[in-house]
Protein backbone atom coordinates (compact mmCIF):
# COMPACT_ATOMS: atom_id res chain seq x y z
CA UNK A 1 0.00 0.00 0.00
CA UNK A 2 1.52 3.41 -1.00
CA UNK A 3 1.14 5.90 1.55
CA UNK A 4 0.51 9.41 0.37
CA UNK A 5 1.86 12.69 2.94
CA UNK A 6 1.70 16.37 2.19
CA UNK A 7 3.81 19.03 3.65
CA UNK A 8 4.85 17.57 6.58
CA UNK A 9 7.44 19.06 8.91
CA UNK A 10 11.01 17.96 7.95
CA UNK A 11 14.90 18.20 8.33
CA UNK A 12 17.35 16.63 6.34
CA UNK A 13 19.69 14.73 8.13
CA UNK A 14 21.76 13.56 5.03
CA UNK A 15 21.87 13.69 1.40
CA UNK A 16 23.77 11.49 -1.32
CA UNK A 17 23.90 12.21 -4.87
CA UNK A 18 22.11 9.15 -7.02
CA UNK A 19 22.44 8.59 -11.05
CA UNK A 20 22.76 11.52 -13.03
CA UNK A 21 20.74 14.39 -11.61
CA UNK A 22 18.91 12.81 -8.28
CA UNK A 23 19.18 12.51 -4.85
CA UNK A 24 18.79 10.21 -2.18
CA UNK A 25 17.89 12.04 1.70
CA UNK A 26 17.85 10.82 4.49
CA UNK A 27 15.05 12.60 6.24
CA UNK A 28 13.55 13.06 10.19
CA UNK A 29 9.65 13.46 9.72
CA UNK A 30 7.62 14.39 12.75
CA UNK A 31 4.83 12.10 12.10
CA UNK A 32 6.55 8.96 9.97
CA UNK A 33 9.96 9.05 11.95
CA UNK A 34 13.45 8.88 9.66
CA UNK A 35 12.36 7.67 6.25
CA UNK A 36 14.73 7.50 3.18
CA UNK A 37 13.70 9.46 -0.12
CA UNK A 38 14.70 9.69 -3.80
CA UNK A 39 14.20 13.20 -5.14
CA UNK A 40 14.67 13.25 -8.28
CA UNK A 41 15.89 15.73 -10.51
CA UNK A 42 16.86 17.81 -7.55
CA UNK A 43 20.43 18.35 -8.72
CA UNK A 44 19.48 19.70 -12.69
CA UNK A 45 20.22 22.95 -12.82
CA UNK A 46 16.64 24.36 -12.95
CA UNK A 47 15.32 22.22 -10.19
CA UNK A 48 13.28 24.30 -7.68
CA UNK A 49 14.38 21.71 -4.81
CA UNK A 50 17.61 22.98 -5.72
CA UNK A 51 19.52 24.45 -2.41
CA UNK A 52 16.58 23.17 -0.23
CA UNK A 53 17.87 19.43 -0.23
CA UNK A 54 19.92 20.66 2.40
CA UNK A 55 20.36 19.48 6.14
CA UNK A 56 19.95 22.24 8.98
CA UNK A 57 17.06 23.85 6.96
CA UNK A 58 13.37 23.83 7.95
CA UNK A 59 10.90 22.03 5.53
CA UNK A 60 7.78 20.84 4.70
CA UNK A 61 8.13 17.85 2.43
CA UNK A 62 5.57 15.85 0.28
CA UNK A 63 6.37 12.24 -0.35
CA UNK A 64 4.94 9.24 -0.81
CA UNK A 65 5.97 6.40 0.50
CA UNK A 66 5.82 2.71 -0.43
CA UNK A 67 8.45 0.22 1.42
CA UNK A 68 11.66 1.07 2.32
CA UNK A 69 12.10 4.05 -0.14
CA UNK A 70 9.83 7.15 -1.14
CA UNK A 71 10.19 9.38 -3.42
CA UNK A 72 9.60 13.24 -2.79
CA UNK A 73 7.16 15.00 -4.31
CA UNK A 74 7.08 18.28 -3.31
CA UNK A 75 9.80 20.48 -1.21
CA UNK A 76 8.88 23.73 0.69
CA UNK A 77 11.43 25.53 2.68
CA UNK A 78 9.29 26.08 6.51
CA UNK A 79 10.29 28.87 9.23
CA UNK A 80 12.57 29.06 11.44
CA UNK A 81 16.13 27.62 9.87
CA UNK A 82 18.69 28.43 12.44
CA UNK A 83 21.49 29.51 11.07
CA UNK A 84 24.85 27.38 11.99
CA UNK A 85 28.55 27.89 11.18
CA UNK A 86 31.36 26.57 12.57
CA UNK A 87 31.95 24.51 16.12
CA UNK A 88 27.79 24.55 16.01
CA UNK A 89 28.09 23.21 12.31
CA UNK A 90 30.20 20.29 13.06
CA UNK A 91 27.73 19.75 16.51
CA UNK A 92 24.98 19.76 14.02
CA UNK A 93 26.70 17.22 11.96
CA UNK A 94 27.39 15.15 15.52
CA UNK A 95 23.71 14.98 16.14
CA UNK A 96 22.87 14.01 12.55
CA UNK A 97 24.92 10.79 12.42
CA UNK A 98 24.01 9.69 15.98
CA UNK A 99 20.47 9.95 14.67
CA UNK A 100 21.11 7.94 11.59
CA UNK A 101 23.12 5.62 13.28
CA UNK A 102 20.78 4.74 16.54
CA UNK A 103 17.14 5.67 15.31
CA UNK A 104 15.52 3.31 13.73
CA UNK A 105 13.39 3.48 9.92
CA UNK A 106 9.94 4.07 9.55
CA UNK A 107 9.08 4.37 13.65
CA UNK A 108 6.95 7.87 14.08
CA UNK A 109 9.25 9.81 16.46
CA UNK A 110 7.32 13.06 16.94
CA UNK A 111 8.62 14.06 20.52
CA UNK A 112 12.28 13.25 19.45
CA UNK A 113 11.38 15.49 16.11
CA UNK A 114 10.37 18.70 18.66
CA UNK A 115 13.48 17.96 21.19
CA UNK A 116 15.67 18.37 17.72
CA UNK A 117 13.67 21.28 15.88
CA UNK A 118 14.37 22.73 19.99
CA UNK A 119 17.87 21.99 19.90
CA UNK A 120 19.00 23.35 16.45
CA UNK A 121 19.26 26.76 17.58
CA UNK A 122 20.55 26.34 21.00
CA UNK A 123 24.04 24.99 19.13
CA UNK A 124 24.91 28.86 17.53
CA UNK A 125 24.66 29.62 21.29
CA UNK A 126 27.94 28.46 22.69
CA UNK A 127 26.59 28.81 26.49
CA UNK A 128 23.91 26.80 25.91
CA UNK A 129 25.09 23.80 23.31
CA UNK A 130 26.28 21.24 25.78
CA UNK A 131 23.90 21.45 28.09
CA UNK A 132 21.11 21.05 25.35
CA UNK A 133 23.62 18.50 23.26
CA UNK A 134 23.90 15.99 26.84
CA UNK A 135 19.83 16.64 26.80
CA UNK A 136 19.14 15.42 23.19
CA UNK A 137 21.85 12.09 23.41
CA UNK A 138 19.40 11.31 26.63
CA UNK A 139 16.30 12.04 24.43
CA UNK A 140 17.76 9.48 21.64
CA UNK A 141 18.49 6.73 24.20
CA UNK A 142 14.56 6.82 25.95
CA UNK A 143 13.54 7.04 22.15
CA UNK A 144 15.20 3.82 20.93
CA UNK A 145 14.03 2.75 24.37
CA UNK A 146 17.81 1.50 25.63
CA UNK A 147 18.24 4.53 28.54
CA UNK A 148 19.45 3.35 31.73
CA UNK A 149 18.06 4.59 35.09
CA UNK A 150 20.43 7.18 35.85
CA UNK A 151 18.80 7.31 39.09
CA UNK A 152 19.91 4.02 40.67
CA UNK A 153 22.80 1.89 40.82
CA UNK A 154 22.20 -1.08 38.43
CA UNK A 155 23.68 -3.41 40.28
CA UNK A 156 22.16 -3.00 43.69
CA UNK A 157 19.31 -1.02 42.99
CA UNK A 158 19.65 1.73 45.93
CA UNK A 159 19.32 5.06 44.99
CA UNK A 160 22.80 6.88 43.29
CA UNK A 161 23.61 9.21 46.21
CA UNK A 162 25.03 12.66 45.18
CA UNK A 163 28.33 12.60 46.67
CA UNK A 164 29.26 8.77 45.73
CA UNK A 165 31.30 7.46 43.12
CA UNK A 166 30.36 5.44 40.28
CA UNK A 167 31.42 3.63 36.99
CA UNK A 168 29.66 2.37 33.74
CA UNK A 169 30.46 -1.22 33.82
CA UNK A 170 27.74 -1.99 30.52
CA UNK A 171 24.62 -0.23 29.42
CA UNK A 172 22.47 -1.34 32.46
CA UNK A 173 23.78 2.42 34.52
CA UNK A 174 25.79 3.62 37.34
CA UNK A 175 27.61 1.16 39.27
CA UNK A 176 28.87 2.24 42.84
CA UNK A 177 32.83 2.03 43.36
CA UNK A 178 34.99 2.81 46.41
CA UNK A 179 36.27 6.14 45.22
CA UNK A 180 37.34 8.87 42.49
CA UNK A 181 39.31 7.25 39.56
CA UNK A 182 39.68 7.63 35.89
CA UNK A 183 36.48 6.13 35.15
CA UNK A 184 34.50 7.15 37.90
CA UNK A 185 32.19 9.71 38.12
CA UNK A 186 30.19 11.16 41.15
CA UNK A 187 26.74 10.61 41.25
CA UNK A 188 25.58 14.53 41.01
CA UNK A 189 26.42 14.32 37.71
CA UNK A 190 24.17 11.20 37.00
CA UNK A 191 21.38 12.68 38.60
CA UNK A 192 22.02 16.30 36.69
CA UNK A 193 21.54 14.09 33.34
CA UNK A 194 18.80 11.75 34.19
CA UNK A 195 16.86 14.86 35.70
CA UNK A 196 17.87 17.16 32.62
CA UNK A 197 20.13 19.53 34.53
CA UNK A 198 23.22 19.72 33.15
CA UNK A 199 23.77 23.35 32.60
CA UNK A 200 21.39 24.14 34.93
CA UNK A 201 22.34 27.21 37.39
CA UNK A 202 21.17 24.47 40.34
CA UNK A 203 23.78 22.22 39.57
CA UNK A 204 27.01 24.43 39.66
CA UNK A 205 29.61 21.52 39.88
CA UNK A 206 33.25 22.50 38.22
CA UNK A 207 33.70 20.08 35.52
CA UNK A 208 30.25 18.66 35.17
CA UNK A 209 29.90 19.36 31.69
CA UNK A 210 33.06 17.67 31.11
CA UNK A 211 32.18 14.80 33.37
CA UNK A 212 28.66 14.74 31.50
CA UNK A 213 30.13 14.72 28.56
CA UNK A 214 32.45 11.35 29.17
CA UNK A 215 29.40 9.46 30.70
CA UNK A 216 27.30 10.38 27.36
CA UNK A 217 29.80 9.10 25.63
CA UNK A 218 30.40 6.11 27.55
CA UNK A 219 26.53 4.77 27.31
CA UNK A 220 26.42 6.13 22.96
CA UNK A 221 29.58 3.64 22.50
CA UNK A 222 27.80 0.77 24.18
CA UNK A 223 25.03 1.15 21.52
CA UNK A 224 27.25 2.18 18.80
CA UNK A 225 29.37 -0.81 18.51
CA UNK A 226 32.60 -1.39 17.34
CA UNK A 227 32.39 1.75 14.45
CA UNK A 228 32.63 4.77 16.38
CA UNK A 229 31.01 8.12 15.35
CA UNK A 230 33.48 9.90 13.04
CA UNK A 231 32.51 13.41 13.42
CA UNK A 232 32.71 12.74 17.47
CA UNK A 233 36.48 11.92 16.53
CA UNK A 234 36.75 15.04 14.84
CA UNK A 235 35.12 17.34 17.62
CA UNK A 236 37.31 15.67 20.14
CA UNK A 237 40.49 16.69 18.21
CA UNK A 238 38.95 20.07 17.41
CA UNK A 239 38.49 20.70 20.73
CA UNK A 240 42.01 19.02 21.99
CA UNK B 1 33.66 -18.16 -19.39
CA UNK B 2 34.88 -15.69 -21.79
CA UNK B 3 33.59 -11.79 -22.18
CA UNK B 4 33.09 -11.01 -25.57
CA UNK B 5 34.76 -7.83 -27.03
CA UNK B 6 31.39 -5.94 -27.98
CA UNK B 7 30.04 -6.81 -24.53
CA UNK B 8 33.55 -5.88 -22.54
CA UNK B 9 32.67 -2.66 -24.17
CA UNK B 10 29.49 -2.16 -23.28
CA UNK B 11 30.34 -2.90 -19.30
CA UNK B 12 32.61 -0.26 -19.84
CA UNK B 13 30.99 2.62 -21.38
CA UNK B 14 28.69 2.17 -18.35
CA UNK B 15 31.71 3.72 -16.15
CA UNK B 16 30.48 7.27 -17.49
CA UNK B 17 28.16 9.37 -15.64
CA UNK B 18 23.96 9.11 -16.48
CA UNK B 19 24.94 6.35 -18.88
CA UNK B 20 22.92 3.20 -18.73
CA UNK B 21 22.79 0.17 -20.61
CA UNK B 22 20.60 1.41 -23.29
CA UNK B 23 23.07 4.68 -23.33
CA UNK B 24 25.81 1.69 -23.86
CA UNK B 25 24.10 0.22 -26.60
CA UNK B 26 23.69 3.52 -28.31
CA UNK B 27 27.17 4.60 -27.86
CA UNK B 28 28.69 0.90 -29.48
CA UNK B 29 26.61 1.02 -31.85
CA UNK B 30 27.71 4.21 -33.34
CA UNK B 31 31.02 3.33 -32.71
CA UNK B 32 31.15 0.73 -34.68
CA UNK B 33 28.40 1.32 -37.39
CA UNK B 34 29.51 4.52 -38.16
CA UNK B 35 32.07 5.65 -36.93
CA UNK B 36 35.29 3.22 -36.28
CA UNK B 37 37.93 5.57 -36.79
CA UNK B 38 36.20 8.12 -34.22
CA UNK B 39 36.12 5.23 -31.72
CA UNK B 40 40.27 4.79 -32.55
CA UNK B 41 40.69 8.27 -31.60
CA UNK B 42 38.60 7.67 -28.43
CA UNK B 43 40.81 4.37 -27.80
CA UNK B 44 44.40 6.46 -28.11
CA UNK B 45 43.10 9.56 -25.94
CA UNK B 46 41.65 7.82 -23.63
CA UNK B 47 44.89 6.10 -22.71
CA UNK B 48 46.86 8.72 -23.56
CA UNK B 49 45.06 10.49 -20.78
CA UNK B 50 45.09 8.46 -18.33
CA UNK B 51 48.74 7.82 -18.63
CA UNK B 52 50.10 11.49 -18.95
CA UNK B 53 47.89 13.29 -16.59
CA UNK B 54 48.19 13.69 -13.07
CA UNK B 55 48.16 15.67 -10.13
CA UNK B 56 49.66 19.21 -9.47
CA UNK B 57 52.35 18.64 -6.91
CA UNK B 58 51.44 22.30 -5.56
CA UNK B 59 47.66 22.72 -6.16
CA UNK B 60 46.17 19.07 -7.03
CA UNK B 61 44.95 20.16 -10.42
CA UNK B 62 45.11 18.35 -13.22
CA UNK B 63 48.29 18.45 -15.44
CA UNK B 64 50.59 17.09 -17.56
CA UNK B 65 54.06 18.14 -15.86
CA UNK B 66 54.65 18.19 -12.12
CA UNK B 67 53.40 21.74 -11.39
CA UNK B 68 49.89 22.54 -13.75
CA UNK B 69 49.91 25.63 -15.85
CA UNK B 70 48.21 28.29 -12.95
CA UNK B 71 51.17 27.44 -9.83
CA UNK B 72 54.23 27.06 -13.41
CA UNK B 73 52.88 30.57 -14.58
CA UNK B 74 55.47 33.38 -13.44
CA UNK B 75 52.79 35.95 -14.13
CA UNK B 76 50.20 34.94 -11.51
CA UNK B 77 51.19 36.52 -8.40
CA UNK B 78 51.65 34.07 -5.23
CA UNK B 79 50.19 36.10 -2.31
CA UNK B 80 46.54 34.95 -3.33
CA UNK B 81 45.22 32.10 -3.11
CA UNK B 82 41.84 30.98 -3.71
CA UNK B 83 40.42 27.43 -2.41
CA UNK B 84 38.25 25.80 -5.14
CA UNK B 85 35.93 22.23 -4.40
CA UNK B 86 37.41 20.92 -8.13
CA UNK B 87 39.13 21.66 -10.94
CA UNK B 88 35.99 22.20 -12.95
CA UNK B 89 36.00 25.37 -10.50
CA UNK B 90 38.85 26.73 -11.69
CA UNK B 91 37.35 26.73 -15.27
CA UNK B 92 34.85 28.31 -13.82
CA UNK B 93 36.97 31.22 -12.19
CA UNK B 94 39.34 31.89 -14.92
CA UNK B 95 36.21 32.31 -17.48
CA UNK B 96 34.32 34.22 -15.55
CA UNK B 97 36.87 36.48 -13.40
CA UNK B 98 39.88 38.00 -13.93
CA UNK B 99 41.51 36.23 -10.97
CA UNK B 100 45.59 36.23 -11.28
CA UNK B 101 46.37 34.78 -7.77
CA UNK B 102 46.79 30.68 -7.72
CA UNK B 103 44.91 28.25 -6.53
CA UNK B 104 44.49 24.77 -4.27
CA UNK B 105 42.34 21.92 -5.26
CA UNK B 106 40.39 19.65 -2.45
CA UNK B 107 39.30 17.26 -4.98
CA UNK B 108 36.08 17.27 -2.45
CA UNK B 109 34.65 18.83 0.56
CA UNK B 110 34.43 17.93 4.52
CA UNK B 111 31.82 15.49 4.53
CA UNK B 112 32.00 14.13 8.02
CA UNK B 113 28.86 11.86 7.67
CA UNK B 114 30.45 10.56 4.69
CA UNK B 115 33.78 9.85 6.35
CA UNK B 116 35.35 12.14 4.60
CA UNK B 117 37.60 14.06 6.75
CA UNK B 118 40.81 16.83 6.66
CA UNK B 119 43.45 14.52 5.46
CA UNK B 120 41.64 13.37 2.25
CA UNK B 121 41.20 16.77 1.07
CA UNK B 122 45.17 16.83 1.23
CA UNK B 123 45.30 20.02 3.86
CA UNK B 124 48.14 18.73 5.13
CA UNK B 125 49.98 19.86 1.73
CA UNK B 126 47.98 23.35 1.79
CA UNK B 127 49.13 23.83 5.50
CA UNK B 128 52.96 23.04 4.22
CA UNK B 129 51.87 25.76 1.60
CA UNK B 130 50.59 28.32 4.21
CA UNK B 131 53.51 28.19 6.70
CA UNK B 132 55.99 27.92 3.43
CA UNK B 133 54.71 30.82 0.74
CA UNK B 134 54.40 34.40 1.36
CA UNK B 135 50.44 33.83 1.44
CA UNK B 136 48.57 37.11 2.19
CA UNK B 137 45.00 36.68 1.55
CA UNK B 138 43.09 33.17 1.48
CA UNK B 139 39.98 33.25 -1.00
CA UNK B 140 37.48 30.57 -0.29
CA UNK B 141 35.41 29.22 -2.76
CA UNK B 142 33.69 26.26 -1.69
CA UNK B 143 30.27 25.75 -2.93
CA UNK B 144 27.34 27.18 -0.70
CA UNK B 145 26.35 23.84 1.07
CA UNK B 146 26.53 22.86 4.47
CA UNK B 147 29.67 20.96 3.69
CA UNK B 148 31.32 23.62 2.11
CA UNK B 149 30.04 25.96 4.90
CA UNK B 150 32.33 23.68 7.45
CA UNK B 151 34.83 23.19 5.14
CA UNK B 152 35.31 27.20 4.78
CA UNK B 153 35.31 26.70 8.99
CA UNK B 154 38.24 24.71 8.80
CA UNK B 155 40.53 26.52 6.33
CA UNK B 156 40.07 29.80 8.38
CA UNK B 157 41.34 27.98 11.29
CA UNK B 158 44.05 26.99 9.25
CA UNK B 159 44.76 30.64 7.89
CA UNK B 160 44.42 31.90 11.41
CA UNK B 161 47.23 29.50 12.86
CA UNK B 162 49.38 31.65 9.73
CA UNK B 163 47.98 35.23 10.14
CA UNK B 164 46.95 34.83 7.14
CA UNK B 165 43.43 37.29 5.74
CA UNK B 166 40.58 34.82 4.82
CA UNK B 167 37.96 36.13 2.25
CA UNK B 168 34.60 34.08 1.03
CA UNK B 169 32.95 34.72 -2.34
CA UNK B 170 29.82 36.91 -2.05
CA UNK B 171 26.78 34.71 -2.02
CA UNK B 172 23.02 36.67 -3.02
CA UNK B 173 21.12 36.73 -5.36
CA UNK B 174 21.74 35.95 -8.88
CA UNK B 175 22.28 38.88 -11.65
CA UNK B 176 18.98 39.72 -13.37
CA UNK B 177 17.26 37.62 -10.63
CA UNK B 178 14.31 39.35 -9.27
CA UNK B 179 13.97 39.12 -5.53
CA UNK B 180 10.46 37.82 -6.15
CA UNK B 181 11.82 34.56 -7.17
CA UNK B 182 14.82 34.41 -4.98
CA UNK B 183 14.41 31.33 -3.07
CA UNK B 184 14.06 32.46 0.92
CA UNK B 185 18.12 31.61 2.30
CA UNK B 186 19.99 33.17 -0.44
CA UNK B 187 17.90 36.25 -0.19
CA UNK B 188 18.34 35.92 3.82
CA UNK B 189 21.82 35.95 2.96
CA UNK B 190 21.89 38.68 -0.01
CA UNK B 191 20.64 40.63 2.65
CA UNK B 192 22.75 40.38 5.58
CA UNK B 193 25.87 40.80 3.01
CA UNK B 194 24.61 43.77 1.95
CA UNK B 195 27.23 46.21 0.56
CA UNK B 196 27.34 50.36 0.71
CA UNK B 197 26.39 51.41 -2.50
CA UNK B 198 29.33 52.94 -4.65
Amino acid sequence: MTLRVSLTPCWILHRRAWRESSVILDALTRDHGRISLVARGARRPRSSWRGLTEPFRALQASFSLRGEMGTLTGLEAGDGSPKLQGLALWCGFYVNELLIRLLPRQEPAPELFDAYTGLLPKLADPEHRAPALRRFEMAVLYETGVAPDLTRDAKTGEPVAAGGWYRLVDETGPVRTSGPGPESWEGQVFLALAGGQIGSKAVGKPGLQRDARKIMGRLLAFHLGDKPLYTRKLLDREES
Amino acid sequence: MSVSALEELLEALRCLPGVGQRTAQRMCMHLLERDREGAGRLARALELAVERIRRCDQCRNFTENTLCRYCASERRRGDVLCIVESPADILAIEQATGFDGRYFVLLGRLSPLDGIGPEDLGLDLLARRLEAEQVRELIIATNTTVEGEATAHYLKRMADRNGIAVTRIAQGVPLGGELEYTDRSTLAHAFSGRQPVR
